[in-house]
């Protein structure tokens, strides 16, 4: 995460601990650079949101992104978590939570 | 449904999905549900839901997020939140997510974490205010520079065009023809000179 990264190293720890019990909670916290590292070739600053958006949903939605995002999670294997890994513990979450309600209800 | 903070679209919809996520805001969740449909494409897990299933609603700020949570919660459906890196500073905020999504422990250590780094984000904003300040005055000066340039030009312009025009007035146009005919002339009456001489020799 590339938030926890810039702090010092005596607080990454803490925070990534701090992090992982808050997830299992169901309250997943994101560094802003995350997500927007899976798109290091749109050159717009982040500050305007609202074209950069737009640039990355375009994006998103092309092809290119499908064979990219794969390369990309597969690089990052050793170095934790990714955009996509990342989102995957989250729908993770929500599908542990759909099972146990159902086995309540059975 | 008596909150009016909750968009009714966003409840209608989520309430017919298999589970919500809520964000902060609406550039992340379009992102997020975007990434979320290749989720089940790219990953070697296999979830139960995949990113169909889910809808992202966008929280619209990290307050109005905890009504949705609350709201979803209260009808079973499964539902987490994504929140921002600097939520983390705030631990009522955190403390009020945690109890929407149905959280009874309170974690000791996290109220910990977030006071030490609220501390160390207020401490980082102490060295960077005077080069923010800086920044801050080189930009105004910019801006005057910038503005002084915009005021002189419209004098610049008025200077060449009236240079300009200069050339192509009435008077000028005679003058030069005046001295056009005369070297004219001269050349003439040179070369005539020439001839007589060549003739004579």
């Amino acid at each position: 995460m590339c938030g926890v990264a810039s702090l010092p190293n005596s607080m990454q720890r803490t925070v990534e601990g701090s992090i992982a019990q808050l997830e299992k909670q169901g309250l997943f916290i994101h560094a802003s650079g995350e997500v927007e590292s899976l798109f290091p070739h749109i050159n717009i600053a982040t500050s305007n949101k609202q074209e950069w958006h737009a640039k990355a949903l375009e994006y998103l939605r092309s092809s290119e992104f499908l064979a990219l995002a794969n390369e990309y999670d597969q690089k990052s294997e050793t170095q934790g978590t990714t955009p996509i890994k990342w989102l995957g513990k989250v729908i993770q979450h929500l599908s542990s939570i759909s099972e146990r309600q159902t086995k309540a209800t059975d | 449904m008596r909150n009016k903070a909750l968009g009714k679209e966003d409840v209608i919809t989520g309430l017919f999905s298999r589970a919500v996520v809520i964000t902060e805001s609406f550039g992340d969740c379009s992102i997020f549900r975007e990434i979320a449909l290749h989720v089940s494409n790219l990953s070697n897990d296999v979830y139960p839901l995949t990113g169909t299933d889910v809808y992202f609603i966008d929280g619209q700020s990290k307050d109005s997020g905890v009504q949705y949570a609350k709201f979803f919660r209260s009808v079973n459906l499964p539902v987490v939140a994504i929140l921002d890196f600097d939520a983390l500073k705030q631990s009522s905020l955190i403390r009020k997510y945690l109890a929407a999504l149905g959280t009874t422990q309170e974690s000791e250590s996290f109220m910990q974490v977030s006071s030490e780094l609220g501390a160390y984000i207020r401490s980082m904003q102490e060295i960077i205010k005077p080069v923010h300040e800086s920044i801050e005055k080189v930009a105004t000066e910019f801006e005057k520079m910038t503005l002084q340039v915009k005021a002189l030009s419209p004098h610049f312009l008025h200077q060449s065009q009236r240079s300009h025009s200069n050339t192509n007035s009435p008077e000028m146009m005679i003058k030069s023809r005046n001295m056009l005919q005369t070297s004219s002339r001269i050349s003439k009456k040179l070369y005539l000179e020439d001839l007589l001489s060549s003739c004579v020799e």
